[in-house]
């Protein structure tokens, strides 16, 4: 067929049917792994209780029934959290540099209530870790705020109360602590002594400034607590002092070889954690002298190889009698054949005596799913019986991320948060289901009906026509079968499943994450969706993260299944290790060792610089990982010999690139360095090839490399509407780096984006614009097939010369729109099939345009289709929490400007605009608010017209694109029964007619009269 | 009526016995009429005349072929496409059908050897193109000729690259 056919048929067709369909499968809302301390929270007045959960990106709250998230907001990456805290109908976040920002919310809606700017952000001093100098304390309904290390403010109904700041600039403050009559601050002074100074609570004026009594020590900060003591650990020694204003304080020493205090939220009514060196941990309480009592000792918490460390937690019941949680987890405690490994003990105040008293239980935490308890938020509510018991509620926070509500000793629900936080990309899989199964002669009769007409796929290669023949009759043999099992098929979906069975079928496929805490997820992508299993690599919350693995790549290797590369943190140092995941079982190999941890296949010590796919050779479906150490050492996985044996045959043709990556920092130039892979002595190294200086200056860095997807491409060019073609520029080999750098002549700062042959190293094309002043460079970009976009912000001033010269012009977010094409119109130079190092693989017509666009990006990515017959759309994760895809139509920079010709309206070009417009048309997440995308993940499905694409960061959100329409499903509005039904209607009615017919027509000739 | 020798005398038919047969032995006599005597050459000329008229008659209906070609715009539609089906084939036909056409043209009088109308009938096949190559030209406006290589982009095939970058 001529290809115009199509493309004139298509012109003829309504508009309306070629609109592309996105559509949402599943939204997992997420938060993130918790980082900063849980609270459970009960609401004064409300009778409702919500859980505070975040860490630095988002907060939120969970409703402690079912853990759904009820609220949360997100935090800019420069604006991170610092601390919460709750207090009756408030909930306050700390958040920015040394706290610069102040939020009140509602707790159990999350309306914001008021937002202050404390301090600008680049003010203020800053302390490691971020919260030291910060500080957040209600008192009653008021709330006492330390930021930036020296100034302090009370906020009450009406906003801001007072605000004191030291008249020394040089004192900064590192922690707050109230009472309800009095602030005390914790200093420290230029000669890095600690002060404790007092300010009065109700006028913020300054009562006192001492230095603090203790001898100095720059190891530990001291705690303050209930009634005005601090305390602090000394060489073994536990210290306390009074903090009261007036009088002569003696320091008091408490016997004991103590190592370290843990604050467990009691300090307002003086109660806190210590642990002797031996482990055992103590529940100590202040006296009014300002001196320490142990009140409590936990048994066996003392360091035994059985038991890990201990987390504690403190909470108040309603009649404000303070507890004590601690929870940790032993090895061998077996009970009634289940495993309850984890233990509670709870140390509540009051009691028989005074002396308190102690419950406890098993729980059954899965310590091989989630890794060990990091966390603990405690709710005691008290029984209704006498005498009254505590019923303890409690809230983990796991090493891989995990938040547990148990009640007693059952589990209410998890939430794998663990999935807020991905590395290393994303690997998608077929799922594997058992056909539908045929009778056993029938299928045998069949034969392969999984491919009927022959092993070809539309992407394949292109065969001669005598080949084809040949192929298409040696298949000829399968044609009975293959009509035999239409049949069968045409019959069996007789009752209408409106293409959703088989859809689905066509759309089901298995997606693998892994999180920065070391556990992997597989995903499935129907719409009921949800973990098929998931797995820790390594070990997971081990002391100084030994045995931790940080997943540096996750891939879909033909021949093998999933690969997960990733550094394993061992005691002689860091290797990097390889898995091999079966993707429908998660069977990982190698097997788990003797304790149940899989440690992976280690391929070398030290880090990995970079691991890509080496594509099968053509005789085998088998691709290999090709591994490059930070010394460019070459390692392959899996390294059998069939495998060694492709490598080393096509070694010498096999090229990759990286950033120049110096020991000396201070050398700092944007650089490509390309290398070929040569082998050498049944092993491969990496020779250096090429080093390419992208940028003119020196001073520069190469912010980004990004190695576009490849895919098949099915148009070689575009036609015009003179029908000459564009043959589209198709060099396989092209990488785009982001730069900057500052100019040797203007000493401005620029940004640029290159397109470079990592072959030959050569520039294809590059752009530069000037970098905003006051803002990062922030260009993305994306390359597809001939087709880059980039997107900046323009602050006005983006370099380019305009013809009028008239000043400023308008700011905002821009974005090119570049396609490269071999030369003008009916130029070949067949750039697809060319070697880098001919004369005319650089040869490229780039033809661009830039339009204003409406919103930041936060991710983008390309469609990508099994045959590449589809177009392609840009997909793009915006500022809004929203996931939009922009179609080539749009992103065209040949859209002519003013009235079209017939022969561009012939190309269906549009009319140049200069924004996009913000249409919610393309907006594939509808109205779900997918919050904190990253990365954007594509991948073909079985169906031509549809791609799957899966948007992580912090929530997960999968979606379905046909970016040119589903031209190959039928609608719902199909009816497959009917149209059965008219057929055999016919064929009944042709079977009934006809013999009537032929009589009658007999009888005529017979009877008639002429 | 070209070609008929005779003229009818209907004044001697007026009467309403006409119809009955003559008597045997008698014999008509035409009172009045006068037989014209045709000459052939004058005759064959005319012929040869009338043969031109039809050698170019195709091109007669171009003008306004071509206008309501030109009206009809270069939009793909069914009037369009019959129009040009007819002009198409309708000269393919006339030209199949070139000798019955042009029989009744034959001189009677036949002295040289050869064809005697070839000359007309070459103009008549030429003509008959004409209508052929409004229809090609129409096509042409309507883009349905592959002649750019637009039309022939789904044929090009490349191979891979001799070179292999890993990604």
């Amino acid at each position: 067929m001529l290809p115009s056919i199509p493309l004139l048929l298509l012109s003829l067709l309504p508009v309306s049917l070629a609109l592309p369909s996105y559509s949402p499968i599943w939204h997992r809302p997420l938060l993130g792994p918790p980082q900063t301390p849980s609270q459970i929270h009960r609401v004064p007045g409300e009778n409702k209780t919500v859980i505070l959960a975040g860490n630095r990106k988002v907060v939120g709250g969970l409703n402690p029934g079912d853990g759904e998230i009820v609220w949360r907001q997100m935090h800019e990456e420069a604006d991170p959290v610092l601390r919460h805290a709750s207090s009756g109908r408030l909930t306050a976040t700390l958040s920015g540099p040394s706290g610069s920002t102040l939020r009140l919310y509602t707790p159990h809606t999350g309306e914001l209530v008021l937002e202050v700017l404390l301090h600008l952000p680049e003010e203020g001093t800053l302390f490691t870790p971020g919260e030291v100098g910060t500080g957040l304390q209600f008192v009653g309904e008021d709330l006492m705020v330390l930021s930036g290390g020296n100034a302090v403010r009370k906020i009450g109904a009406g906003g801001v109360e007072w605000v004191w700041t030291p008249e020394n600039a040089d004192e900064s403050y590192l922690k707050l602590y109230a009472t309800p009559s009095h602030v005390h601050l914790l200093g420290i002074d230029p000669s890095s002594k600690h002060t404790h100074t007092v300010l009065s609570l109700s006028t913020g004026e300054l009562l006192s400034s001492s230095p603090l009594a203790f001898p100095h020590s720059s190891k530990a900060e001291p705690l303050m607590l209930h009634p005005s003591v601090a305390l602090e650990v000394q060489d073994g020694k536990l210290l306390s002092v009074s903090l009261a204003l007036h009088g002569k304080h003696k320091v008091h020493t408490l016997p004991g070889h103590w190592a370290s205090l843990e604050d467990v939220g009691l300090a307002p009514q003086g109660y806190v954690i210590a642990l002797k060196e031996d482990g055992a941990a103590h529940v100590l309480r202040a006296t009014p002298d300002g001196a320490m009592e142990s009140v409590w000792e936990f048994s066996e918490s003392k360091k035994a190889a059985h038991y890990t460390e201990s987390v504690f937690a403190g909470a108040l019941d309603k009649t404000g009698a303070p507890h004590v949680a601690r929870v940790y987890w032993t090895h061998s405690l077996n009970l009634g054949n289940k495993l309850r490994k984890g233990s509670f003990n709870l140390w509540s105040a009051g009691g028989v005596g005074g002396q308190g008293m102690v419950t406890g239980f098993t729980f059954p935490f899965q310590t091989k799913v989630h890794g060990t308890m990091k966390d603990i938020a405690l709710e005691v509510g008290l029984s209704s019986s006498t005498p009254v018991k505590p019923i303890p509620r409690f809230l983990l926070h796991t090493s891989t991320g995990s938040l547990q509500l148990w009640q007693d000793d059952k589990l209410q629900w998890t939430r794998d948060e663990g999935l807020g936080d991905l590395v290393g990309g994303v690997a998608w899989a077929d799922h594997e289901e058992q056909p539908i199964a045929l009778p056993g002669s029938l299928a045998a009769a069949i034969g392969d009906t999984a491919s009927p007409m022959g092993d070809r796929g539309v992407g394949d290669a292109p065969e001669p026509l005598v080949a084809k023949w040949e192929r298409q009759l040696a298949s000829a043999w399968r044609l009975p079968g293959y009509v035999l099992s239409f049949l069968l098929r045409f019959v069996e979906s007789v009752v209408p499943s409106e293409g959703s069975a088989q859809l689905s079928h066509a759309l089901h496929k298995l997606v693998l994450v892994a999180g920065s805490t070391g556990k992997i997820w597989a995903l499935d992508t129907s719409r009921k969706g949800g973990v098929v299993w998931d797995r820790i690599l390594g070990i997971s919350g081990a002391e100084e993260n030994m045995g931790k693995v940080d997943v540096q790549k996750v891939l879909s290797v033909g021949g093998v299944g999933w690969v997960v590369i990733g550094h394993r943190n061992d005691k002689d140092g860091i290797h990097t290790a390889a898995w091999e995941i079966v993707p429908s079982t998660g069977a990982i190999y190698p097997p788990p060792g003797r304790e149940g941890t899989t440690n992976g296949l280690t391929l070398f010590s030290g880090r990995l610089l970079d691991a890509f796919i080496l594509p099968s050779d053509g005789t085998s479906q088998n691709e290999t990982v090709v591994l490059i150490s930070q010394d460019k050492g070459i390692y392959i996985f899996p390294d059998d010999a069939g495998r060694v044996a492709s490598l080393s045959h096509r070694a010498k043709q096999v090229y990759f690139s990286l950033p120049l990556s110096l020991p000396d920092v201070t050398f700092e130039r944007a650089t490509l360095e390309g290398f070929a892979i040569i082998p050498q002595h049944e092993s491969f190294v990496a020779l250096q090839t090429f080093a390419t200086h992208l940028t003119p200056s020196p001073k520069s860095e190469l912010l980004q490399l990004i190695r576009p997807h490849r895919g098949p491409v099915a148009s070689l060019g575009r036609v015009m509407g003179n029908k000459k073609t564009l043959y589209k520029y198709l060099n396989p080999h092209l990488v785009v780096a982001l730069t900057e750098h500052l100019s040797a002549t203007d000493g401005g700062e620029w940004c640029g984006v290159h397109v470079v042959d990592e072959v030959s190293g050569a520039v294809v094309y590059e752009a530069s614009v000037r970098k905003p002043s006051g803002r990062e460079c922030g260009i993305s970009a994306v390359l597809a097939d001939n087709w880059l976009v980039w997107h900046f912000w323009n602050d006005g001033n983006s370099g380019a010369v305009v013809a009028n010269g008239g000043g400023m012009r308008t700011k905002g977010w821009r974005v090119v729109v570049v396609e490269l094409y071999e030369g003008d119109a009916d130029e070949v130079t067949r750039s697809a099939e060319l070697s880098s190092m001919s004369v005319n693989s650089t040869r490229v017509h780039a033809i661009s345009q830039t339009y204003g666009f409406p919103s930041a990006w936060k991710a983008v990515t390309t469609t990508s289709t099994k045959y590449g017959i589809t177009l392609k759309d840009i997909v793009v994760a915006n500022d809004r929490s929203q996931i939009q895809a922009y179609p080539h139509a749009i992103l065209d920079p040949r859209r002519p400007v003013g009235k079209l010709t017939s022969e561009q309206k012939e190309e269906l070009l549009i009319p140049f605009d200069s924004v996009i417009p913000d249409d919610p048309r393309r907006t594939v997440s509808q109205n779900i608010q997918v919050m904190g995308t990253t990365r954007l993940s594509t991948t073909p499905t079985a169906l031509e017209s549809t791609t799957l694409l899966l948007a992580s960061g912090v929530d997960l959100f999968l979606a379905r694109l046909s970016p040119s329409s589903t031209f190959d499903i039928l609608s719902d509005s199909f009816n497959k029964t009917q149209l059965i039904l008219t057929i055999i209607g016919l064929i009944a009615g042709i079977a009934i007619v006809r013999p009537i017919v032929e009589s009658k027509k007999v009888r005529q000739r017979w009877y008639s009269t002429t | 009526m070209p070609g008929t020798p005779t003229f009818l005398e209907y004044a001697t038919l007026s009467s309403k016995w006409n119809s009955v047969a003559s008597p045997p032995g008698f014999t008509a006599v035409s009172g009045g009429t006068v037989k014209r005597a045709v000459d052939p050459v004058k005759y064959d000329e005319l012929k040869s005349k009338r043969a031109w008229d039809l050698a170019i008659s195709p091109a007669k209906t171009l003008p306004m072929n071509a206008f309501m070609l030109y009206m009809s715009g270069s939009g793909v539609q069914i009037f369009s496409i019959t129009s040009i089906v007819m002009l198409l084939f309708s000269p393919f036909k006339a030209i199949s059908g070139l000798e019955k056409a042009f029989a009744p043209f034959l001189p009677t009088a036949t002295a040289s050897s050869g064809d005697p109308l070839f000359l007309q009938k070459t103009v008549y096949m030429l003509v008959n193109l004409l209508p052929v190559a409004l229809a090609l030209w129409k096509c042409q406006q309507m883009g349905l000729i592959p002649t750019g290589t637009g039309d022939w982009l789904a044929f090009e095939t490349r191979g891979t690259a001799p070179e292999l970058s890993l990604r």
